[in-house]
């Protein structure tokens, strides 16, 4: 299972979630560890980071 | 992964998972009680803040303990000690901030900070002590990833009824993050970093991002 299949399986990946080349291949290059840290924090790709894609600008939160 | 810089791989991670707390922050600013949410904000701000040296600091011993057996402990270093100045008091802006709003220094430092913000500097402690400092690059790359926009605070303060004053640690990091977060990146681009170093600086970004939205979302709960 790559780590684009795991990701979906957990449910941070928005179903039918169209990524890039490029976003796809960033989401295979990350490591075991990486990816079981993305599950742990619930980290919810998907929707909002294809948003954020064609945003021009994000404001953010400053600490 | 081939032909991308140090920086950018770290960034494009950071990218993969920031539309939560960014979205947080779009809540925040829009709030139509913002302008009584925001001491409270900044009181999260400090929280977080208040832990931003000591954790370099802590990053900069475990790098000493490793001069002459890691190649990437001199690099970090340097970093480290010409960025802890530079960094130096920020927290107090934050308190200045809550003074010019009617709370009190001693009672804002009385306070007990929320867990949230506990867990994050926490989880950096544990990496920076039992794991590698380098994960600290992971979290600065967050928390200065995204300078502040200084038209946007200063037309948020004057929509609120907030002197501009009030947001001078928001307006001051507007002007100082660029040049921090562009340190950052020809920092981490001149660094030997291994695949480990990477996917340590990874895990550490996602958890920052993770636990700064909650800190964040707590503010407007």
């Amino acid at each position: 299972m790559n780590n684009f299949q795991r990701l979906s399986q957990a449910g941070l990946i928005v179903a039918n979630a169209s990524l890039s080349a490029s976003d796809m291949q960033l989401i295979n290059s990350l490591t075991d560890d990486e990816v079981s840290a993305l599950i742990s924090v619930k980290g919810k790709l998907g929707e909002d980071f294809l948003q954020q894609n064609l945003a021009s600008r994000t404001i953010g939160i400053v600490f | 992964m081939e032909n991308i810089s140090h920086s950018r791989r770290l960034r494009d991670k950071i990218r993969l998972v920031r539309g939560e707390l960014d979205a947080a922050a779009e809540t925040l600013w829009a709030h139509p009680r913002l302008r009584e949410i925001y001491p409270e904000f900044l009181f999260r701000n400090h929280s977080v803040i208040r832990s931003s040296v000591p954790l370099m600091k802590a990053a900069a011993e475990e790098c000493e303990k490793r001069l002459g057996r890691e190649p990437i402990a001199e690099g970090m270093l340097k970093y480290l000690r010409h960025h802890i100045p530079e960094e130096t008091g920020h927290d107090e802006w934050v308190l200045d901030d809550l003074e010019l709003l009617g709370f009190k220094r001693s009672d804002v430092l009385k306070r007990i900070p929320p867990p949230s913000a506990a867990a994050l500097a926490g989880a950096q402690y544990y990496w920076i002590r039992h794991v590698h400092p380098v994960a600290l690059l992971g979290f600065i790359a967050v928390l200065e990833g995204t300078p502040p926009d200084v038209e946007f605070f200063e037309a948020t303060a004057d929509r609120i009824g907030v002197p501009r004053k009030a947001f001078s640690n928001l307006l001051l990091h507007g002007k100082l993050d660029p040049t921090h977060r562009d340190d950052l990146d020809r920092t981490l681009d001149a660094l030997p970093l291994t695949e480990n170093h990477h996917a340590l600086m990874g895990i550490s970004a996602f958890q920052t991002v993770n636990l700064l939205t909650r800190v964040a979302s707590e503010a407007v709960q």
